[in-house]
């Protein structure tokens, strides 16, 4: 590589990373305000989820969300970025999505985020619902409106089984992708809450079970829903954030590596100057 | 005086209020119901409405919350709502401003995710006024 070449990608690669710095500052801005929301929804999520699993788990309740049904179609809610230049954040929930896909027998998909749209039309797989413009800063109504949604679907008796796949966030550095069944509402697979007890005793249903359970499910659900995509939304802010301050230090080695180099071939070229004036000079004076 | 508990008033956006009360007294789904410490445990379905509770220092505070659900253990109660609000934390212009988009929403023919949205914004618009008008 002759010294100019050295010179033009020395000064590309320092442009990227300052770039990729950038970058990295708005995600740390965004990764903040994404993990305030998710500390204000910890303790919601795991309350409403150890209510809903020991009231569930305690008593034979019918409830058409709670039933389980025949068949084997099989919907996934699917929360993936709107934009890439996350590290593996994408890669990872479409790993475990495409497996649990690959294996069920009728499959439908609805995405939020414009990359796991891409993903699965790059798979050649039909997507049946896009929920847009949810992933940038979710609210409760977002999370109300893809409620209603399912349920409805779920009541036109469309899917069996509908599961979420999103990235969980256990601590603020540790994440990982995670599904979860939504309905019929299950507690398998939920960890260790539905071990502790909610009640000692018994308890009773006010005003009766039907009601109180039609009011918990759809407030579980949008609870649920908008943890996740709480917590998929932090996760995404972490993993890009990480990602672009690897990006940038590896951008400022490769930019000292480079110096290196072009101060040598600088020295190099001076070295040769010298040595063909001092040999011209030489050859002169003869 | 009765004897305090502790409960928890938690939506997705936060945790509301947490402490001992003395008593709570909520709108369940068919009426008013209060629960002290030693009532019986139960699940409880509430609809939007005016909340209150008597706080550790003997004064109530008022709050509206949407649609949630209460659980009742001896000594413990969790009230899980979409949104509980303090008085001061409502604007009535933004609170009309909903009920008139619900509103207009209900008068068409709304789709179903449409319809259960709005009639549960406008619940909780109208849990709002009413709490603003009785202060």
């Amino acid at each position: 590589m002759n010294i100019v070449d050295i010179k033009n990608r020395i000064k590309s690669i320092e442009d990227t990373a300052k770039i990729t710095k950038a970058m990295q500052l708005i995600s740390v801005a965004k990764m903040n305000k994404a993990l305030i929301k998710y500390e204000n929804n910890r303790p919601y999520f795991k309350m409403i989820k150890h209510t809903v699993a020991s009231i569930i788990g305690r008593r034979q309740i019918s409830h058409p969300y709670i039933d389980k049904r025949e068949g084997e179609r099989t919907a996934f809610i699917v929360i993936a970025s709107d934009k890439g230049m996350a590290g593996d954040f994408n890669a990872q929930i479409f790993n475990l999505a495409y497996s649990h896909i690959q294996r069920a027998k009728e499959v439908y998909v609805f995405t939020i985020g414009m990359m796991a749209r891409d993903f699965f039309v790059s798979k050649g797989i039909n997507i049946d619902i896009e929920f847009l413009h949810t992933t940038q800063n979710p609210t409760m109504s977002d999370a109300a409106k893809i409620t209603y949604d399912i349920l409805e679907l779920y009541e036109k008796n469309l899917f069996d089984k509908i599961y979420v796949v999103y990235t969980e966030k256990t601590s603020v550095v540790k994440q990982y992708p995670n599904i979860m069944q939504l309905l019929p509402i299950s507690i398998n697979g939920d960890d260790d809450i539905a071990q502790k007890e909610l009640f000692d005793g018994g308890f009773d249903f006010e005003p009766d079970e039907k009601s109180v359970l039609d009011v918990l499910i759809t407030e579980y659900l949008t609870g649920v829903l908008y943890s996740t995509l709480i917590q998929s939304v932090a996760a995404e802010h972490f993993k890009r954030m990480t990602t672009m301050r690897q990006a940038t230090e590896n951008a400022l080695e490769m930019v000292a590596d480079l110096k290196v180099k072009y101060n040598r071939a600088r020295q190099e070229n001076i070295t040769t100057g010298i040595l063909e004036i001092i040999n011209g000079a030489f050859f002169s004076a003869n | 005086m009765y004897p305090l508990y502790y409960i928890e008033i938690i939506t997705p956006e936060r945790v509301f209020y947490k402490g001992m009360i003395e008593e709570l007294v909520a709108e369940s789904l068919d009426g008013l119901v209060g629960v002290l410490k030693n009532t019986k445990p139960m699940v409880v379905g509430l609809k939007a409405g005016v909340m209150k509770f008597l706080d550790a220092d003997g004064e109530w505070r008022y709050a509206a919350a949407s649609a949630g659900f209460a659980v009742v253990k001896r000594g413990e109660t969790t009230v899980l709502c979409d949104s509980v609000e303090w008085p001061d934390e409502i604007e009535l212009a933004r609170v009309k401003k909903e009920i008139e988009e619900a509103e207009e929403v209900l008068r068409h023919k709304a789709s179903y995710r449409d319809y259960m949205l709005s009639k549960a914004n406008l619940a909780r618009a109208f849990a709002e006024m009413k709490l603003k008008n009785r202060l």
